[in-house]
């Protein structure tokens, strides 16, 4: 253990301050976990190893998509910043799956990376309370817990400097920085992403504080310039006439660019196939040098030709990643060959010809936590006051990273405050389905948010992530009472129309005939309610308006979500029967302290499973492995028993 | 859509030890039990109140009523207890009915029809313990009695869980899989170049599943006739040869139990067994109207054992008294099948006999039977097989289930893919049929003990070469 005596002994040591948190790690994770601790009183350290590097994008140039445009509206509705900046700096905007239901509706945005960058790092500088610093954390400083025997409290940093930060409350968020290495072909260096410095020294001060370690690989694939490629031979894909912004704040703003740059499609080839089948002895994928393990949903070229054989060809999709850049991100060739074979593959596609690489294709590969170690507060459970937050937690992309971070920033500050942790339900936020996953079944690739992930996807909309989650982001206090008001408001206008469209009847008059006949829609033989109309498939709010004269101005989000609560009333009911089915003891709270080893009707397997991943609720105990309904049946048992022995003793007590 | 909802928390079992008994009871606890069971209770007598209205501990005489078809099941007694002071703490009713495997069974199906569900091992007095019903010293034995329940009923899930049955629901399961992962890989990512806009055979994939489940849940009532044997009633006029029947089916079978004792005017009941099929034979009192007390309780009974019937055997024989008055109480036999046999068939009259049945009873299968030719019985012992066979499934050779948690899971997983198809056909947008496609392989998936998500997922990563 690293204690604060230790650190003082460092040559060069000093104090160079004390705060309430200490974030490690400027990227998406620690940006949010910062502001929120800043936001909520606390005096916040964030520190970065490159100041140029906060907030990076440093693989695919946009944000949002499905499973992760939800998450980011849920960050946006919670009180976090991501969903605000990626609008401010968006440079094309879709609405993906438009046609195929509400509940799989993402925002996606191609963005401006330097501005996306220079907007949070101005948020970071002029948030109060909050003070952005470059520098390297090597240690973290902690002590033993008084409060459990053989666990630890941290209670500072170390820089590489030996400044010493001191704080009760820590969260590392380092990204795919820790111990990385950047691997093309026979080419390999210690590396973060980017060409930045990796973080050197944190990993062992991991692992003296016994928190276990895997090893994962991720990818990006070349950048080429502009000029030289041929894009006006390619399919171009533009941008949608309509921009839903990610942040219900400027939902009344009607956002608007100047122009929308488009994206454009390519082709693998032959030739791509065969220069890759000719070169797999050197890449390092298949020689054995990547020992990580990489993610199935994003892997590289070769695998793709390996792993698809009978796939004749692979979609390259080319994308803009800034206003003031030539640079074009090459989605879909990542890879880890060497660059005179990314060279030659990329000349292959369509198009390319001539493209000028300016960056090179990598792997990277990183040290993160064993997830399962930490608590749904995403503290670690060996050390009191260390939170983790991001990619670390074996997550991938940014957008899970920054949902982590707005998370462990809020749950440092409770956890100060003696209050009780924020944990967001599987059925309540896909935040919730993401940290749940994380920590309960731990994860064996870097993990990747999927709507189909969700057990109730139905309830977890993009359009209703503020309903579902402002009221709780207003009580722990991210939300201003202004945008309270605002959202009361809106949800005030949205529950009177749904109720209007239930009541307000429309009559089979002969306009009304004409117009159902005219959109192919049954006739109707007597009055029917504006509900009923809505819920047949062929008909909408919007061209309801035609026989529904009375009905209030609303804002197109608010016709949205009138829409889909009648459209999809009963589907959604379902859902939620579903939900009450299995949410019976979902949220029956566990003590952190039980004696799973001594618990004589629990199988064994159960017993050192429960007693390893300690679960908070009796629902994130039955979805560990190995544990059955009986043994749950029998935790129940156990905990009633508990409860009245206490209440026994505590009555024979004022006897 | 059910009553699942209203009745959730309500379990039922019955509360007295399988097998043949005078009375059984049947408990339910939780809140809503008594609503359950006025949905298929009709109180007699002039002060008849709801059970839901009735006070704590307090008994009502009544009847149970399917109510699909509101047919008589059995006369019972309903006790009322109220919440906290019964046996588990909560709601709870006791019904008690006639002791018969098939009355106990009928009437526990009408309950789970409403969406009650089956009690789990212990679950009673692991409720009760719960509501502090039972002594904390009680407690580590409430938990051992629950893991030695569930290890046992796993136990036996898992000697057909191991063989076909597992087989076949992970076959159908993984088959569900594919669709879903096919919807799934279109809506997580639209832009793929494998992502068509919709799944163009979605019917075509999803009809034969459906169809898959819903026979296997089917099944289950030719399981129970497995496990508790075919109900075959002996009916007809007195003095038809009903007894020389029995005792010829159970002469030629080997009897495995003795006959239920009772007076020779009431049922008698015979376990017999064929080519492994047992079967209740049930020899009944003559279906006529009388004064005599003991007659009369002896038909009651006939009416009964007729109501619960697989099959009927309605015995003819000379002499022959008025075959129209006969041919109106056979078709008195509702929605059980009837198959008259032309008694005695070595007395002179039978010859002509035959042929007068035959064209009176022609919606019937009309066999002859005497006792002085036992190879008759062939033919007999064939329809009985037929009998079961066209039950459930309909093939001898067809996996059956036997558990009624299993029936149940099916059922239900049944019913979500039912509305997915029906979601489908009206167009609805696709993320709503996934998630009832959903739905159903959730289901599924918890007779397999699998994970859905991860599967799913899982799926989707082998079947398509998806990523950035």
């Amino acid at each position: 253990m690293y204690d604060l005596a230790a650190a003082r002994r460092q040559s060069g040591a000093y104090d160079a301050g004390s705060y309430e948190v200490i974030v490690i790690g400027a990227g998406h994770a620690g940006s949010e976990a910062a502001l929120a601790s800043a936001r909520l009183g606390r005096s916040t350290l964030l520190l970065s190893m490159n100041l140029d590097a906060v907030a990076n994008l440093p693989c695919n140039p946009s944000i949002g998509g499905t499973a992760k445009g939800q998450l980011v509206r849920e960050i946006d509705a919670l009180g976090g910043e991501m969903g605000r900046i990626a609008d401010l700096s968006m440079i094309q905007f879709r609405m993906l799956n438009a046609s195929k239901g509400p509940a799989v509706l993402s925002p996606r945005a191609q963005i401006d990376r330097r501005r996306y960058q220079i907007l949070m790092k101005q948020v970071l500088e002029q948030q109060e309370r909050l003070h952005l610093r470059q520098g390297e954390a090597i240690h973290l400083i902690s002590e033993p817990d008084p409060a459990a025997a053989g666990h630890f409290r941290v209670v500072g940093v170390q820089l590489k400097t030996q400044a010493i930060f001191l704080a009760p409350a820590v969260i590392v968020a380092t990204g795919t920085y820790l111990e990385s290495k950047v691997i093309m072909g026979e080419c390999q260096y210690a590396s973060g992403p980017d060409n930045h410095f990796p973080a050197v020294g944190l990993s062992d001060s991991l692992r003296e504080l016994d928190l276990p370690l895997q090893r994962f690989k991720t990818g990006t694939p070349v950048r080429i310039n502009r000029r030289t490629a041929r894009l006006d031979t390619l399919d171009v894909q533009e941008g949608d006439a309509v921009i839903v912004p990610f942040s219900f704040e400027h939902e009344a703003a009607s956002l608007s660019l100047p122009r929308q740059v488009p994206c454009y499609l390519t082709w693998t080839t032959a030739e791509t196939r065969r220069l890759v089948e000719q070169n797999l002895d050197r890449s390092p994928l298949f020689s054995g040098a990547i020992d990580g393990v990489g993610p199935r949903y994003c892997p590289s070229i070769e695998d793709k030709f390996v792993k698809f054989p009978d796939k004749a060809r692979h979609q390259i999709f080319i994308e803009p990643t800034g206003l003031e850049s030539e640079e074009l991100y090459v989605q879909g060739l990542s890879s880890s060959m060497p660059e005179d074979v990314q060279k030659a593959m990329l000349a292959s596609l369509p198009g390319m010809a001539d493209a000028q690489i300016m960056r090179s294709a990598y792997a990277i590969e990183y040290d993160c936590l064993d997830p399962t170690s930490l608590r749904l507060s995403l503290e670690t459970r060996q050390v009191r006051g260390l939170f983790c937050a991001g990619q670390i937690n074996g997550s991938s992309g940014y957008e899970e990273a920054a949902a982590q971070g707005l998370i462990a920033g809020i749950n440092a500050v409770r956890g100060l405050s003696g209050q009780d942790p924020l944990i967001l339900d599987r059925s309540q936020a896909y935040i919730g389905v993401l940290i749940d996953d994380l920590v309960t079944k731990g994860t064996m690739e870097p993990y990747r948010l999927m709507t189909s992930r969700a057990e109730f996807r139905l309830l977890l909309r993009q359009d209703n992530a503020d309903s579902r989650l402002t009221p709780v982001g207003h009580s722990i206090g991210l939300i201003s009472e202004d945008r309270w008001q605002r959202f009361t408001d809106k949800q005030n206008r949205i529950d009177a129309e749904v109720q209007r469209c239930r009541e307000m009847r429309v009559k089979p008059s002969d306009t009304v005939r004409r117009w159902l006949a005219d959109r192919n829609s049954a006739p109707i033989s007597q009055g029917v309610s504006l509900a009923d109309l809505l819920r047949r498939p062929e008909l909408s709010y919007v061209a309801l308006g035609a026989l529904d004269p009375q009905r209030p101005a609303l804002r197109p989000e608010e016709q949205f979500s009138v829409e889909v609560q009648l459209k999809y009333e009963g589907y959604i009911q379902l859902e939620h029967q579903r939900l009450r089915r299995h949410a019976r003891h979902e949220q029956r709270g566990l003590p952190p302290d039980l004696p799973y080893l001594e618990i004589s009707g629990l199988r064994l397997e159960a017993r050192q499973k429960l007693d390893r991943l300690r679960p908070a609720t009796l629902g994130q105990a039955s979805r560990i492995s190995g544990v059955s309904p009986a043994d749950i049946s029998v935790l129940m048992v156990y905990l009633q028993a508990e409860e009245r022995r206490r209440n026994e003793s505590r009555s024979s007590d004022h006897e | 859509m059910n009553n699942t909802m209203t009745f959730h928390q309500v379990c039922a079992a019955c509360a007295t030890p399988p097998g043949q008994s005078g009375i059984a009871v049947i408990r339910l606890s939780g809140p809503g039990s008594a609503l359950a069971v006025d949905t298929i209770f009709q109180p007699s007598g002039r002060q008849a109140s709801t059970v839901q209205a009735m006070d704590g501990y307090t008994c009502a005489l009544g009847r149970i009523v399917n109510p699909a078809d509101q047919s008589l099941v059995d006369q019972v007694i309903v006790t009322r207890y109220t919440a906290p002071s019964s046996y588990t703490g909560e709601e709870v009713v006791e019904i008690s009915c006639h002791g018969g495997i098939a009355v106990r069974q009928m009437i526990l199906d009408l309950l789970f029809d409403q969406g009650v569900r089956p009690a789990e091992p212990g679950e009673f007095t692991r409720r009760a313990f719960m509501n502090g019903k039972l002594d904390l010293v009680q407690a580590e034995a409430v938990m051992d009695l629950i893991q030695a329940g569930a290890e046992r009923a796993s136990r036996v899930a898992a000697a057909q869980l191991d063989g076909a049955l597992s087989d076949r629901i992970r076959a159908i399961l993984h088959r569900l899989l594919a669709v879903s992962a096919d919807l799934e890989m279109i809506l997580e990512f639209p832009e793929h170049e494998d992502s068509p806009d919709e799944l163009p055979d979605l019917f075509e994939r999803l009809r034969p599943l459906h169809r898959k489940i819903a026979e296997l849940a089917a099944s289950y009532r030719q399981g129970r006739l497995l496990r508790e044997g075919l109900s075959v009633v002996i009916a007809g006029r007195p003095n038809a040869g009903k007894s020389s029947l029995l005792n010829a089916l159970t002469g030629f079978d080997r009897a495995i139990v003795t006959p239920v004792p009772g007076t020779t005017r009431d049922t008698v009941e015979v376990l017999i067994d064929i080519e492994g099929l047992p079967v209740r034979l049930v020899d009944t009192a003559g279906l006529r109207e009388t004064d005599d007390v003991i007659e009369k309780f002896g038909v009651e009974r006939t009416r009964d054992a007729l109501k619960n019937a697989d099959l009927v055997f309605w015995l003819i024989s000379p002499p022959i008294g008025d075959l129209a008055e006969e041919a109106a109480a056979v078709e008195a036999v509702r929605g059980r099948e009837v198959i008259v046999i032309a008694g005695k068939e070595d007395l002179a009259e039978s010859q002509g006999l035959l042929d007068q049945i035959s064209t009176i009873f022609a919606g019937h299968q009309v066999l002859s039977f005497s006792v002085h030719r036992p190879e008759g019985l062939a033919s007999l012992r064939e329809a009985i097989l037929a009998c079961y066979e066209n039950t459930g499934s309909g093939r001898m050779d067809s996996l059956i289930i036997t558990s009624q948690r299993h029936q149940q899971v099916l059922l239900e997983a049944a019913a979500s893919l039912e509305q997915a198809i029906t979601a489908a056909e009206s167009r609805i947008a696709v993320d709503m049929i996934a998630s009832l496609i959903r739905a159903c392989a959730e289901t599924l998936a918890s007779l397999t003990g699998e994970q859905i998500s991860q599967q799913l997922v899982d799926t989707i990563f082998s079947r398509f070469c998806v990523g950035k």
